[in-house]
């Protein structure tokens, strides 16, 4: 049975693919978008319960692509954290401000990021410890 | 080499789009901006003269999001739009449009292309409706979900008409409405200013300026304390209402006059009327540090009616002290020595955060009405009082409750440590007449 259904994206394949396969084999159903616009078109065509968007991608980044994916919703937002090289406190802020739920650093370790994305999907669960989660609105 | 897949340039195509919807349809209000507009107006235009325009804005809507974030502005936005939207049928004729002015949505642009009746719009039938509006929304702004709001919201409505001309481009001309509508009511505040302005300055130079005493009572002994004086207008004018004088006398540049007339008009009745008393008189903060307190001028003039500083109590509000809260601290501590008593006024609104209290050390802090008003069955409000009071007595300034209505407030304002207290459950303020006889 899949954990949740987790779309990644990034512009940079090697970091994609990483947690492509990490988060798979941890038990979670995970797919990939190369760019902002092929991540908005997957999220108008289908409901994923998280979303990992890298800030720095060319042409649309991952603020733009947040702002466009909160113009397109409904009253249910996607989940949404953001990760970046950059360990900023103003981009973490940004963030939240965005509607962004977490906010990860790159390079991220194998445990690290399933623990981030578990205590996301799974508050409360065994999975984790739950994190407080600012309101998506 | 190009790497991407023939979706790419869809989805790239798609983005665009989505770009561009979010730049003209608010999210928040799920409304689009008027310009979206253009070729249904275009069409209502070939079939009549003109359309009645109706611009809407929220008018303290910057002080929600400063106050409680762009969320809170947000959610006020489509709270508004709810409401707009019942509006069709209703205050609106069926027919009108509703838009945002602009995205993120600050201000609704409605579009009126016919009245109730089907037949075009007249003046008056558009300036009727345009009030309806402004009466509906208002009243709505007492319900969920805007009544955490403080302070409450209040919104301006404007109106013009909007008609086709072969010589102009026509998105300029509906630009050219929308701002005409959207600037009516600023301009007609203006115009009204002015002619009142001009009245009120007359009425300066006149001295036609009452002076009402309202008694401060001690409420462990039931005595009477001191007076507080109010200034009132001319009888039967607008400036009977002393909050539409004050507010109108600094938009005009008469606040400084206006001020000082009251004051000597307070301190030479009031010798007669509070022998033995204190004095309450109110005075702009902007005055408080001004030469005329400084310079002895106010004691030549107490001295001459029998009286002593010990005997006025000076009070400024700190809603208006404010800022000014720091520059105020010399002034005041020069008032003090010169024997002047000082009181803090509508304490407990808010947004002051003790700067005013810690700078100004006053004597008296006056704790506002909407505190009082039903303290004896509202816990919250007797834990602020209560608050106040320790405060206050950090300081040694003794507790005055305003607004008293009832014997129940009196006496939980005792029991939370107020030394005195005014209000209509022991007198309103009242001609000098009335306490001399």
């Amino acid at each position: 049975m899949s954990l949740g259904r987790v779309l990644i994206v990034d512009d940079q394949e090697d970091i994609r693919e990483m947690a492509r396969i990490v988060l798979a084999g941890a038990g979670y159903d995970a797919e990939v978008a190369r760019s902002g616009d092929e991540a908005l078109r997957l999220l108008h065509e289908s409901v994923y319960d998280l979303v990992l968007l890298d800030i720095d991608m060319p042409e649309l980044d991952g603020w733009a692509t947040l702002r466009l994916l909160r113009a397109d919703e409904g009253d249910d937002p996607t989940r949404v954290a953001m990760f970046s090289v950059k360990g900023d406190v103003r981009d973490k802020v940004a963030s939240l401000k965005e509607g962004a739920i977490d906010y990860i650093t790159k390079p991220f370790g194998v445990d690290e990021l399933v623990r981030r994305v578990g205590r996301i999907l799974h508050p409360g669960g065994t999975l984790g410890p739950a994190v407080p989660t600012a309101s998506p609105r | 080499m190009d790497t991407r897949r023939p979706d790419d340039a869809l989805d790239h195509f798609r983005t665009g789009y989505l770009k561009l919807r979010s730049a003209l349809h608010d999210r928040a209000t799920r409304t689009p901006a008027y310009p979206l507009l253009f070729d249904e107006l275009r069409a209502q235009l070939e079939r009549r003269r003109r359309i009645g325009v109706v611009h809407v804005e929220p008018a303290n809507i910057d002080l929600v999001e400063s106050l409680y974030g762009w969320q809170a502005f947000d959610r006020t936005m489509a709270g508004l739009a709810a409401v707009v939207g019942t509006l069709r049928g209703e205050e609106l004729p069926e027919g009108a449009l509703v838009s945002v002015g602009s995205v993120p949505a600050d201000r609704f642009v409605l579009f009126v292309p016919a009245g109730h009746d089907g037949e075009e719009l007249t003046h008056e039938a558009l300036a009727a409706l345009a009030a309806a509006v402004k009466v509906r929304l208002e009243s709505a702004s007492d319900d969920e979900p805007f009544a955490t709001l403080t302070p409450r919201l209040s919104v301006k409505v404007g109106w013009s008409f909007l008609s086709e001309d072969p010589f102009y481009r026509f998105e300029r001309r509906v630009h050219a409405a929308v701002e005409e509508a959207r600037s009516l009511p600023d301009r007609r505040a203006q115009e009204r200013d002015r002619v009142w302005g001009a009245e009120l300055k007359q009425i300066i130079t006149e001295a036609r300026i009452r002076t009402l005493w309202q008694p401060v009572v001690e409420l462990d002994s039931g005595s009477v304390f001191g007076f507080e004086a109010f200034s009132r207008g001319p009888r039967d004018s607008m400036f009977e209402m002393p909050r539409a004088m004050f507010a109108l006398s600094d938009r005009v540049g008469a606040a400084g006059d206006l001020d000082r007339l009251c004051r000597s008009a307070a301190l030479r009745e009031g010798a007669e009327v509070a022998a033995r008393r204190k004095l309450f008189v109110n005075v702009l903060p902007s005055t408080l540090g001004g030469s005329e307190w400084q310079s002895g001028a106010v004691q030549d003039l107490l001295t001459s009616s029998g009286r002593a500083p010990e005997d006025v109590v000076i009070e400024v509000s700190e809603r208006a002290v404010g800022a000014e809260a720091e520059s105020l601290a010399e002034p005041s501590a020069m008032l003090r020595l010169l024997g002047f008593g000082l009181a803090l006024d509508d304490v407990g609104t808010g947004r002051d955060g003790g700067e005013a209290l810690e700078r100004l050390r006053p004597d008296y802090l006056k704790v506002d009405p909407s505190v009082v008003r039903g303290i004896d069955g509202n816990l919250v409000k007797q834990e602020i009082f209560a608050t106040l009071a320790r405060q206050g007595s950090a300081i040694g300034a003794a507790m005055v409750g305003v607004g008293v209505e009832s014997v129940e407030e009196a006496e939980t304002l005792r029991r939370l440590g107020a030394r005195y207290a005014q209000g209509y459950h022991f007198a309103g303020p009242a001609p000098r007449e009335r306490w001399t006889s």
